[in-house]
Protein backbone atom coordinates (compact mmCIF):
# COMPACT_ATOMS: atom_id res chain seq x y z
CA UNK A 1 0.00 0.00 0.00
CA UNK A 2 1.49 3.37 -0.96
CA UNK A 3 2.38 5.90 1.70
CA UNK A 4 2.76 9.66 1.83
CA UNK A 5 6.43 9.20 1.00
CA UNK A 6 5.37 7.53 -2.23
CA UNK A 7 3.07 10.44 -2.93
CA UNK A 8 5.89 12.91 -2.42
CA UNK A 9 8.16 10.81 -4.61
CA UNK A 10 5.45 10.89 -7.26
CA UNK A 11 5.41 14.66 -7.02
CA UNK A 12 9.14 14.63 -7.59
CA UNK A 13 8.71 12.41 -10.62
CA UNK A 14 6.09 14.78 -11.97
CA UNK A 15 8.38 17.74 -11.42
CA UNK A 16 10.95 16.04 -13.58
CA UNK A 17 8.42 15.86 -16.39
CA UNK A 18 7.72 19.59 -16.33
CA UNK A 19 8.16 21.33 -19.66
CA UNK A 20 11.20 23.43 -20.35
CA UNK A 21 11.16 27.22 -20.09
CA UNK A 22 8.59 29.08 -22.17
CA UNK A 23 9.62 32.63 -22.87
CA UNK A 24 12.67 33.70 -24.81
CA UNK A 25 15.28 35.27 -22.65
CA UNK A 26 14.78 39.01 -22.55
CA UNK A 27 11.53 39.06 -24.45
CA UNK A 28 7.93 38.25 -23.83
CA UNK A 29 4.97 38.26 -26.19
CA UNK A 30 3.29 41.64 -26.15
CA UNK A 31 -0.11 40.01 -26.27
CA UNK A 32 0.72 37.21 -23.95
CA UNK A 33 -2.87 37.28 -22.79
CA UNK A 34 -3.80 35.47 -25.95
CA UNK A 35 -2.63 32.33 -24.25
CA UNK A 36 -5.50 32.81 -21.85
CA UNK A 37 -7.87 31.03 -24.09
CA UNK A 38 -5.46 28.74 -25.76
CA UNK A 39 -7.60 25.89 -24.54
CA UNK A 40 -10.82 27.12 -26.11
CA UNK A 41 -8.84 28.03 -29.18
CA UNK A 42 -7.45 24.57 -29.37
CA UNK A 43 -10.92 23.17 -28.75
CA UNK A 44 -12.20 25.22 -31.60
CA UNK A 45 -9.32 24.12 -33.74
CA UNK A 46 -10.20 20.54 -32.98
CA UNK A 47 -13.79 21.06 -33.99
CA UNK A 48 -12.81 22.95 -37.08
CA UNK A 49 -10.36 20.25 -37.93
CA UNK A 50 -13.14 17.72 -37.61
CA UNK A 51 -15.45 19.82 -39.69
CA UNK A 52 -13.27 21.06 -42.40
CA UNK A 53 -9.62 20.64 -41.81
CA UNK A 54 -7.14 17.92 -41.83
CA UNK A 55 -8.26 15.05 -39.67
CA UNK A 56 -5.47 13.22 -37.99
CA UNK A 57 -5.12 9.81 -39.44
CA UNK A 58 -5.01 7.60 -36.43
CA UNK A 59 -7.03 4.69 -37.67
CA UNK A 60 -7.32 2.69 -40.81
CA UNK A 61 -8.35 4.07 -44.14
CA UNK A 62 -10.45 2.91 -47.01
CA UNK A 63 -14.04 1.96 -47.50
CA UNK A 64 -16.05 -1.18 -47.26
CA UNK A 65 -19.06 -1.80 -49.42
CA UNK A 66 -19.66 1.90 -49.88
CA UNK A 67 -19.47 2.71 -46.20
CA UNK A 68 -16.79 5.26 -45.46
CA UNK A 69 -14.11 4.80 -42.93
CA UNK A 70 -14.16 7.25 -40.04
CA UNK A 71 -10.85 8.61 -41.14
CA UNK A 72 -10.57 11.05 -43.97
CA UNK A 73 -8.53 13.98 -45.09
CA UNK A 74 -11.13 15.53 -47.36
CA UNK A 75 -13.79 17.37 -45.43
CA UNK A 76 -15.74 20.38 -46.64
CA UNK A 77 -14.65 23.90 -45.69
CA UNK A 78 -15.12 24.89 -42.07
CA UNK A 79 -18.36 26.63 -41.27
CA UNK A 80 -20.19 27.14 -38.04
CA UNK A 81 -23.37 25.14 -38.23
CA UNK A 82 -26.35 26.42 -36.28
CA UNK A 83 -28.44 23.41 -37.23
CA UNK A 84 -28.31 20.13 -35.37
CA UNK A 85 -29.74 16.66 -35.64
CA UNK A 86 -32.16 15.27 -33.17
CA UNK A 87 -31.27 11.85 -31.86
CA UNK A 88 -32.68 9.33 -29.50
CA UNK A 89 -31.87 5.94 -28.15
CA UNK A 90 -33.93 2.79 -28.51
CA UNK A 91 -33.23 -0.55 -26.86
CA UNK A 92 -31.04 1.10 -24.30
CA UNK A 93 -30.41 -0.62 -20.99
CA UNK A 94 -33.31 -0.41 -18.56
CA UNK A 95 -33.41 2.78 -16.58
CA UNK A 96 -30.79 4.59 -18.58
CA UNK A 97 -31.51 7.91 -20.22
CA UNK A 98 -30.04 10.10 -22.90
CA UNK A 99 -29.48 13.73 -21.94
CA UNK A 100 -28.50 16.33 -24.50
CA UNK A 101 -25.51 18.31 -23.28
CA UNK A 102 -24.51 20.58 -26.06
CA UNK A 103 -23.50 21.51 -29.55
CA UNK A 104 -20.15 22.74 -30.60
CA UNK A 105 -19.34 23.65 -34.15
CA UNK A 106 -20.95 20.88 -36.13
CA UNK A 107 -20.93 18.28 -33.38
CA UNK A 108 -23.59 17.63 -30.82
CA UNK A 109 -23.40 15.38 -27.84
CA UNK A 110 -25.53 13.69 -25.23
CA UNK A 111 -24.76 11.82 -22.08
CA UNK A 112 -26.07 8.34 -21.56
CA UNK A 113 -26.69 8.10 -17.85
CA UNK A 114 -27.59 5.35 -15.46
CA UNK A 115 -30.72 5.60 -13.28
CA UNK A 116 -28.51 7.06 -10.55
CA UNK A 117 -27.17 9.73 -12.87
CA UNK A 118 -23.73 8.19 -13.42
CA UNK A 119 -22.27 8.84 -16.83
CA UNK A 120 -22.05 5.64 -18.85
CA UNK A 121 -21.18 6.89 -22.29
CA UNK A 122 -21.21 9.93 -24.55
CA UNK A 123 -22.99 9.88 -27.87
CA UNK A 124 -21.80 12.40 -30.45
CA UNK A 125 -23.25 13.14 -33.85
CA UNK A 126 -21.17 14.80 -36.51
CA UNK A 127 -23.15 16.98 -38.86
CA UNK A 128 -23.03 16.13 -42.50
CA UNK A 129 -19.48 16.21 -43.78
CA UNK A 130 -17.79 16.05 -40.39
CA UNK A 131 -16.28 12.86 -39.07
CA UNK A 132 -14.84 11.44 -35.88
CA UNK A 133 -11.29 10.23 -35.70
CA UNK A 134 -10.81 6.55 -35.13
CA UNK A 135 -8.67 5.30 -32.27
CA UNK A 136 -5.40 3.70 -33.24
CA UNK A 137 -5.78 0.05 -34.15
CA UNK A 138 -9.53 0.36 -34.56
CA UNK A 139 -11.18 -2.89 -35.58
CA UNK A 140 -13.98 -3.30 -38.05
CA UNK A 141 -17.35 -4.20 -36.56
CA UNK A 142 -21.02 -3.83 -37.41
CA UNK A 143 -23.76 -1.55 -36.12
CA UNK A 144 -27.29 -1.79 -37.40
CA UNK A 145 -26.00 -3.99 -40.20
CA UNK A 146 -23.44 -1.46 -41.36
CA UNK A 147 -19.72 -1.35 -41.08
CA UNK A 148 -18.48 0.31 -37.93
CA UNK A 149 -15.18 0.78 -36.18
CA UNK A 150 -14.45 -0.23 -32.63
CA UNK A 151 -11.37 0.72 -30.67
CA UNK A 152 -10.04 2.13 -27.44
CA UNK A 153 -8.98 5.73 -27.24
CA UNK A 154 -5.64 6.39 -25.73
CA UNK A 155 -4.29 9.54 -24.23
CA UNK A 156 -4.45 12.44 -26.59
CA UNK A 157 -6.96 11.01 -29.04
CA UNK A 158 -9.80 13.21 -30.04
CA UNK A 159 -13.25 11.80 -29.53
CA UNK A 160 -15.11 14.53 -31.29
CA UNK A 161 -16.74 16.52 -28.56
CA UNK A 162 -15.13 16.19 -25.18
CA UNK A 163 -11.73 14.82 -24.58
CA UNK A 164 -11.78 11.46 -22.92
CA UNK A 165 -9.47 10.06 -20.38
CA UNK A 166 -7.40 7.24 -21.79
CA UNK A 167 -8.94 3.81 -22.00
CA UNK A 168 -12.38 4.72 -23.23
CA UNK A 169 -13.78 2.14 -25.66
CA UNK A 170 -15.41 3.76 -28.65
CA UNK A 171 -17.64 2.71 -31.50
CA UNK A 172 -18.33 4.80 -34.58
CA UNK A 173 -20.38 4.32 -37.69
CA UNK A 174 -22.15 6.17 -40.45
CA UNK A 175 -25.90 6.26 -39.93
CA UNK A 176 -27.60 4.50 -42.81
CA UNK A 177 -30.50 6.94 -43.11
CA UNK A 178 -28.98 10.35 -42.54
CA UNK A 179 -25.43 9.59 -43.58
CA UNK A 180 -24.01 11.34 -40.54
CA UNK A 181 -21.29 9.83 -38.43
CA UNK A 182 -22.17 8.77 -34.92
CA UNK A 183 -19.68 8.11 -32.16
CA UNK A 184 -20.42 6.47 -28.85
CA UNK A 185 -17.64 6.37 -26.33
CA UNK A 186 -17.40 5.33 -22.73
CA UNK A 187 -15.34 7.39 -20.36
CA UNK A 188 -14.09 6.67 -16.88
CA UNK A 189 -14.77 10.25 -15.82
CA UNK A 190 -17.35 12.86 -16.54
CA UNK A 191 -15.51 15.42 -18.68
CA UNK A 192 -17.63 18.29 -17.43
CA UNK A 193 -17.24 18.00 -13.69
CA UNK A 194 -14.65 15.24 -13.50
CA UNK A 195 -16.62 13.06 -11.17
CA UNK A 196 -16.24 9.35 -11.73
CA UNK A 197 -18.33 8.40 -14.74
CA UNK A 198 -19.62 5.25 -13.18
CA UNK A 199 -19.12 3.12 -10.17
CA UNK A 200 -16.03 1.14 -9.42
CA UNK A 201 -17.08 -1.27 -12.12
CA UNK A 202 -15.60 1.29 -14.47
CA UNK A 203 -16.19 1.28 -18.17
CA UNK A 204 -19.19 0.14 -20.06
CA UNK A 205 -18.70 -3.34 -21.45
CA UNK A 206 -18.11 -3.78 -25.15
CA UNK A 207 -21.35 -5.71 -25.51
CA UNK A 208 -23.28 -2.91 -23.81
CA UNK A 209 -21.68 -0.39 -26.13
CA UNK A 210 -22.84 -2.32 -29.17
CA UNK A 211 -26.32 -2.75 -27.71
CA UNK A 212 -26.56 0.99 -27.14
CA UNK A 213 -25.15 1.79 -30.58
CA UNK A 214 -27.72 -0.40 -32.28
CA UNK A 215 -30.41 1.61 -30.55
CA UNK A 216 -29.29 5.04 -31.72
CA UNK A 217 -31.82 6.75 -33.96
CA UNK A 218 -31.01 9.93 -35.85
CA UNK A 219 -33.87 12.37 -36.26
CA UNK A 220 -34.54 15.42 -38.38
CA UNK A 221 -32.41 18.52 -38.32
CA UNK A 222 -33.54 21.51 -36.34
CA UNK A 223 -32.09 24.91 -35.47
CA UNK A 224 -29.84 25.27 -32.47
CA UNK A 225 -31.79 27.09 -29.78
CA UNK A 226 -30.18 29.31 -27.19
CA UNK A 227 -31.54 30.90 -24.00
CA UNK A 228 -30.24 34.40 -24.74
CA UNK A 229 -29.48 36.82 -27.54
CA UNK A 230 -26.76 39.40 -27.92
CA UNK A 231 -27.89 42.85 -28.93
CA UNK A 232 -24.44 44.33 -29.15
CA UNK A 233 -21.12 42.88 -30.22
CA UNK A 234 -18.13 45.00 -31.26
CA UNK A 235 -17.93 45.28 -35.02
CA UNK A 236 -14.63 43.51 -35.44
CA UNK A 237 -15.76 40.35 -33.66
CA UNK A 238 -17.04 37.41 -35.67
CA UNK A 239 -19.06 34.54 -34.23
CA UNK A 240 -16.99 31.39 -34.32
CA UNK A 241 -18.48 29.10 -31.74
CA UNK A 242 -21.80 28.39 -30.09
CA UNK A 243 -21.91 25.91 -27.28
CA UNK A 244 -24.89 24.92 -25.23
CA UNK A 245 -24.67 22.97 -22.04
CA UNK A 246 -26.66 22.31 -18.93
CA UNK A 247 -29.78 22.22 -21.04
CA UNK A 248 -32.47 20.83 -18.82
CA UNK A 249 -35.70 21.64 -17.08
CA UNK A 250 -33.66 24.09 -15.00
CA UNK A 251 -32.73 26.14 -18.04
CA UNK A 252 -29.58 26.13 -20.10
CA UNK A 253 -26.22 27.76 -20.59
CA UNK A 254 -24.81 29.17 -23.78
CA UNK A 255 -21.32 30.24 -24.73
CA UNK A 256 -20.74 32.45 -27.73
CA UNK A 257 -17.16 32.48 -28.92
CA UNK A 258 -15.89 35.31 -31.10
CA UNK A 259 -12.77 35.78 -33.11
CA UNK A 260 -11.43 38.90 -34.67
CA UNK A 261 -11.81 39.40 -38.38
CA UNK A 262 -9.35 37.34 -40.33
CA UNK A 263 -8.52 35.03 -37.45
CA UNK A 264 -9.97 31.78 -36.15
CA UNK A 265 -8.63 32.48 -32.69
CA UNK A 266 -11.51 32.77 -30.21
CA UNK A 267 -10.64 36.03 -28.53
CA UNK A 268 -13.84 36.76 -26.64
CA UNK A 269 -16.24 34.43 -24.94
CA UNK A 270 -19.66 35.57 -23.80
CA UNK A 271 -21.49 33.14 -21.56
CA UNK A 272 -25.06 33.38 -20.36
CA UNK A 273 -25.96 30.82 -17.75
CA UNK A 274 -29.56 30.22 -16.81
CA UNK A 275 -29.44 26.66 -15.49
CA UNK A 276 -28.33 27.56 -12.01
CA UNK A 277 -24.66 27.16 -12.86
CA UNK A 278 -22.59 29.79 -11.12
CA UNK A 279 -19.44 31.36 -12.42
CA UNK A 280 -16.67 30.76 -9.98
CA UNK A 281 -15.58 34.22 -9.04
CA UNK A 282 -13.63 33.07 -6.03
CA UNK A 283 -10.23 34.61 -5.59
CA UNK A 284 -10.75 37.41 -8.10
CA UNK A 285 -7.79 39.47 -9.02
CA UNK A 286 -7.19 42.13 -6.36
CA UNK A 287 -7.59 44.73 -9.08
CA UNK A 288 -11.18 43.59 -9.68
CA UNK A 289 -13.83 46.10 -8.75
CA UNK A 290 -17.55 45.82 -8.03
CA UNK A 291 -19.84 46.78 -10.86
CA UNK A 292 -23.55 47.26 -11.35
CA UNK A 293 -25.07 47.17 -14.82
CA UNK A 294 -28.79 47.70 -14.69
CA UNK A 295 -30.10 44.98 -12.41
CA UNK A 296 -26.95 42.91 -12.72
CA UNK A 297 -24.25 43.10 -10.08
CA UNK A 298 -20.82 41.56 -9.98
CA UNK A 299 -17.22 42.38 -10.69
CA UNK A 300 -15.17 43.90 -13.46
CA UNK A 301 -11.70 42.42 -13.70
CA UNK A 302 -9.39 44.72 -15.68
CA UNK A 303 -6.59 42.17 -15.59
CA UNK A 304 -8.57 39.74 -17.70
CA UNK A 305 -10.76 42.30 -19.46
CA UNK A 306 -13.61 40.37 -17.97
CA UNK A 307 -16.97 40.94 -16.38
CA UNK A 308 -18.88 38.50 -14.23
CA UNK A 309 -22.33 39.64 -13.16
CA UNK A 310 -25.52 37.98 -12.09
CA UNK A 311 -29.11 38.67 -11.35
CA UNK A 312 -30.79 35.93 -9.37
CA UNK A 313 -29.76 32.65 -10.93
CA UNK A 314 -28.81 34.18 -14.27
CA UNK A 315 -25.09 34.69 -14.65
CA UNK A 316 -23.25 36.50 -17.40
CA UNK A 317 -19.55 36.08 -17.93
CA UNK A 318 -17.52 37.88 -20.57
CA UNK A 319 -13.87 37.17 -20.98
CA UNK A 320 -11.98 38.99 -23.64
CA UNK A 321 -8.62 39.99 -24.90
CA UNK A 322 -8.43 43.65 -24.26
CA UNK A 323 -12.02 44.80 -24.73
CA UNK A 324 -12.57 48.10 -22.96
CA UNK A 325 -14.77 48.26 -19.90
CA UNK A 326 -17.29 50.39 -21.78
CA UNK A 327 -17.54 47.73 -24.50
CA UNK A 328 -18.06 44.98 -21.95
CA UNK A 329 -20.81 47.00 -20.31
CA UNK A 330 -22.52 47.56 -23.66
CA UNK A 331 -22.44 43.82 -24.35
CA UNK A 332 -24.08 43.07 -21.01
CA UNK A 333 -26.68 45.76 -21.60
CA UNK A 334 -27.56 44.24 -24.95
CA UNK A 335 -28.11 40.70 -23.67
CA UNK A 336 -31.70 39.54 -23.64
CA UNK A 337 -32.46 36.39 -21.67
CA UNK A 338 -35.43 34.22 -22.58
CA UNK A 339 -38.57 35.15 -20.69
CA UNK A 340 -38.70 31.76 -19.09
CA UNK A 341 -35.35 30.00 -19.46
CA UNK A 342 -36.78 26.76 -18.12
CA UNK A 343 -39.17 26.70 -21.08
CA UNK A 344 -37.25 26.07 -24.28
CA UNK A 345 -40.23 27.37 -26.18
CA UNK A 346 -39.16 30.84 -25.15
CA UNK A 347 -35.60 30.36 -26.39
CA UNK A 348 -34.22 31.86 -29.57
CA UNK A 349 -32.81 30.41 -32.76
CA UNK A 350 -29.05 30.71 -32.57
CA UNK A 351 -28.99 32.06 -36.10
CA UNK A 352 -30.97 35.06 -34.85
CA UNK A 353 -29.17 35.40 -31.55
CA UNK A 354 -26.25 37.41 -32.81
CA UNK A 355 -26.97 40.13 -35.31
CA UNK B 1 7.48 41.32 -29.10
CA UNK B 2 8.60 43.90 -26.61
CA UNK B 3 11.54 44.06 -24.31
CA UNK B 4 10.56 42.95 -20.85
CA UNK B 5 10.62 45.02 -17.76
CA UNK B 6 13.86 44.16 -16.01
CA UNK B 7 12.20 43.07 -12.78
CA UNK B 8 9.77 40.89 -14.64
CA UNK B 9 12.58 39.40 -16.69
CA UNK B 10 14.43 38.55 -13.50
CA UNK B 11 11.30 37.07 -12.00
CA UNK B 12 10.70 34.89 -15.04
CA UNK B 13 14.31 33.89 -15.20
CA UNK B 14 14.38 32.85 -11.57
CA UNK B 15 10.87 31.47 -11.16
CA UNK B 16 9.69 30.10 -14.44
CA UNK B 17 11.10 26.62 -14.02
CA UNK B 18 9.81 26.21 -10.44
CA UNK B 19 6.44 27.52 -11.57
CA UNK B 20 6.35 25.02 -14.40
CA UNK B 21 7.23 22.24 -11.98
CA UNK B 22 4.50 23.36 -9.64
CA UNK B 23 1.99 23.51 -12.50
CA UNK B 24 3.10 20.09 -13.68
CA UNK B 25 2.51 18.57 -10.25
CA UNK B 26 -0.81 20.37 -10.04
CA UNK B 27 -2.11 19.37 -13.45
CA UNK B 28 -0.20 16.19 -14.25
CA UNK B 29 -0.21 17.38 -17.84
CA UNK B 30 2.85 18.99 -19.36
CA UNK B 31 0.98 20.83 -22.08
CA UNK B 32 -1.68 22.12 -19.77
CA UNK B 33 0.99 23.15 -17.26
CA UNK B 34 2.86 25.06 -19.94
CA UNK B 35 -0.31 26.66 -21.20
CA UNK B 36 -1.41 27.77 -17.75
CA UNK B 37 1.99 29.13 -16.78
CA UNK B 38 2.30 31.00 -20.07
CA UNK B 39 -1.17 32.37 -19.59
CA UNK B 40 -0.53 33.43 -16.02
CA UNK B 41 2.85 34.94 -16.81
CA UNK B 42 1.24 36.84 -19.63
CA UNK B 43 -1.27 38.34 -17.23
CA UNK B 44 1.40 38.97 -14.65
CA UNK B 45 3.44 40.78 -17.28
CA UNK B 46 0.55 43.08 -18.01
CA UNK B 47 0.10 43.81 -14.31
CA UNK B 48 3.70 43.68 -13.23
CA UNK B 49 3.80 47.18 -11.82
CA UNK B 50 1.27 46.07 -9.23
CA UNK B 51 2.35 42.44 -8.76
CA UNK B 52 6.04 43.26 -8.71
CA UNK B 53 5.45 45.63 -5.84
CA UNK B 54 3.92 42.91 -3.69
CA UNK B 55 5.86 41.46 -0.80
CA UNK B 56 5.62 37.94 -2.21
CA UNK B 57 4.99 38.12 -5.97
CA UNK B 58 5.93 34.47 -6.36
CA UNK B 59 3.20 33.38 -3.95
CA UNK B 60 0.72 35.55 -5.76
CA UNK B 61 1.63 34.09 -9.14
CA UNK B 62 1.31 30.58 -7.73
CA UNK B 63 -2.18 31.46 -6.56
CA UNK B 64 -2.93 32.69 -10.05
CA UNK B 65 -1.83 29.31 -11.40
CA UNK B 66 -4.09 27.43 -9.00
CA UNK B 67 -7.02 29.71 -9.77
CA UNK B 68 -6.48 29.27 -13.47
CA UNK B 69 -6.34 25.50 -13.07
CA UNK B 70 -9.55 25.52 -11.08
CA UNK B 71 -11.35 28.13 -13.10
CA UNK B 72 -14.79 27.40 -14.35
CA UNK B 73 -13.71 28.28 -17.85
CA UNK B 74 -10.82 25.84 -17.89
CA UNK B 75 -13.09 23.06 -16.73
CA UNK B 76 -15.82 23.76 -19.21
CA UNK B 77 -13.45 24.08 -22.09
CA UNK B 78 -11.83 20.80 -21.42
CA UNK B 79 -12.40 19.66 -24.95
CA UNK B 80 -8.84 19.67 -26.07
CA UNK B 81 -7.27 16.35 -26.87
CA UNK B 82 -4.07 16.36 -24.96
CA UNK B 83 -1.64 13.97 -23.49
CA UNK B 84 -1.52 13.42 -19.79
CA UNK B 85 1.36 12.11 -17.81
CA UNK B 86 0.37 8.59 -18.71
CA UNK B 87 1.78 8.94 -22.19
CA UNK B 88 5.19 9.27 -20.70
CA UNK B 89 4.87 6.42 -18.32
CA UNK B 90 6.38 3.79 -20.55
CA UNK B 91 9.65 5.63 -20.53
CA UNK B 92 9.79 5.52 -16.77
CA UNK B 93 8.46 2.07 -16.16
CA UNK B 94 10.96 0.05 -18.10
CA UNK B 95 12.54 -1.22 -14.98
CA UNK B 96 11.64 -1.39 -11.37
CA UNK B 97 8.46 -2.12 -9.59
CA UNK B 98 8.87 1.20 -7.83
CA UNK B 99 8.40 3.10 -11.05
CA UNK B 100 5.36 1.06 -11.85
CA UNK B 101 3.81 1.98 -8.53
CA UNK B 102 4.51 5.67 -9.04
CA UNK B 103 3.17 5.49 -12.55
CA UNK B 104 0.01 3.98 -11.17
CA UNK B 105 -0.19 6.75 -8.60
CA UNK B 106 0.20 9.37 -11.32
CA UNK B 107 -2.71 7.86 -13.14
CA UNK B 108 -4.76 7.88 -9.94
CA UNK B 109 -3.79 11.51 -9.35
CA UNK B 110 -4.93 12.36 -12.85
CA UNK B 111 -8.34 10.93 -12.08
CA UNK B 112 -8.92 13.03 -8.98
CA UNK B 113 -11.37 15.91 -9.31
CA UNK B 114 -9.44 19.14 -9.61
CA UNK B 115 -10.36 20.50 -6.23
CA UNK B 116 -9.34 17.29 -4.49
CA UNK B 117 -6.12 17.14 -6.41
CA UNK B 118 -5.38 20.77 -5.64
CA UNK B 119 -6.00 20.21 -1.94
CA UNK B 120 -3.68 17.19 -1.91
CA UNK B 121 -0.96 19.00 -3.84
CA UNK B 122 -1.14 22.14 -1.71
CA UNK B 123 -1.00 20.08 1.45
CA UNK B 124 1.71 17.59 0.59
CA UNK B 125 3.69 19.35 -2.11
CA UNK B 126 3.45 22.96 -1.02
CA UNK B 127 3.05 22.19 2.67
CA UNK B 128 0.18 24.59 3.21
CA UNK B 129 -2.11 24.48 6.22
CA UNK B 130 -5.82 23.70 6.03
CA UNK B 131 -6.59 27.36 6.63
CA UNK B 132 -4.31 28.53 3.84
CA UNK B 133 -5.79 26.02 1.42
CA UNK B 134 -9.29 26.96 2.54
CA UNK B 135 -8.61 30.59 1.73
CA UNK B 136 -7.25 29.60 -1.66
CA UNK B 137 -10.16 27.33 -2.51
CA UNK B 138 -12.76 29.62 -0.97
CA UNK B 139 -14.13 26.91 1.28
CA UNK B 140 -13.97 25.88 4.91
CA UNK B 141 -11.02 24.16 6.54
CA UNK B 142 -13.32 21.21 7.11
CA UNK B 143 -14.00 21.00 3.41
CA UNK B 144 -10.26 21.04 2.78
CA UNK B 145 -9.76 18.17 5.20
CA UNK B 146 -12.57 16.31 3.51
CA UNK B 147 -11.05 16.88 0.07
CA UNK B 148 -7.62 15.78 1.24
CA UNK B 149 -9.06 12.75 2.97
CA UNK B 150 -11.07 11.69 -0.05
CA UNK B 151 -8.11 12.33 -2.31
CA UNK B 152 -5.84 10.16 -0.22
CA UNK B 153 -8.48 7.48 -0.04
CA UNK B 154 -8.78 7.48 -3.81
CA UNK B 155 -5.00 7.19 -4.02
CA UNK B 156 -5.20 4.38 -1.48
CA UNK B 157 -2.51 6.01 0.55
CA UNK B 158 -1.90 4.54 3.91
CA UNK B 159 -1.44 7.13 6.59
CA UNK B 160 1.36 6.05 8.84
CA UNK B 161 3.58 7.74 11.33
CA UNK B 162 3.15 11.30 12.51
CA UNK B 163 0.44 12.22 10.02
CA UNK B 164 -1.80 9.36 11.06
CA UNK B 165 -1.21 10.13 14.69
CA UNK B 166 -2.06 13.77 14.19
CA UNK B 167 -5.28 12.89 12.42
CA UNK B 168 -6.16 10.47 15.14
CA UNK B 169 -5.58 13.06 17.84
CA UNK B 170 -7.61 15.59 15.92
CA UNK B 171 -10.47 13.17 15.71
CA UNK B 172 -10.45 12.52 19.41
CA UNK B 173 -10.49 16.17 20.34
Amino acid sequence: MPTLDDLRATFTDLEARAPAAIADSGHYPQHAGKRRIAVPLAATAVVLALVGGVVLSLGRRGTDGGTGSPVSTANPPATLSLTTYGFSLANHPAGTRLRYVGSQGRTQAAYLESPSGALLAIVSIFSSGAQPTAPPNAQRARVDGHVAWYGVYTSGDNTGYWSMDPGGPALMWQDRHSGVWVLIVSSPTNPLDETPASSSTGLVLRADLFAMANGVRIGETHPVRVPATLGYVPLDLRLGLVQISGQSSRGGDVDFGFSRSGSSHIATTISVLTSGTKVNAAQPDPAAEPITIGRYTGIYDPTQSAIIVHRGTTWISIRSEGLAKSELIKIVQGIVVAKKPTDMGTWFDAADAVK
Amino acid sequence: MVVMNTDFAQFVGARQVPLLRFAMVLTGDARLAEDIVADVLGRAFEQWVRIGAMEYPNAYVRRMIVNEYLSWRRRLWRSVPHAVASDQLDEASDHAHLHAERSAMMLQLAKLPRKQRTAVVMRYYEGWTDQQIAALLNCSAGAVRSNVSRGLAALRIELTGPTALRLSLTKET
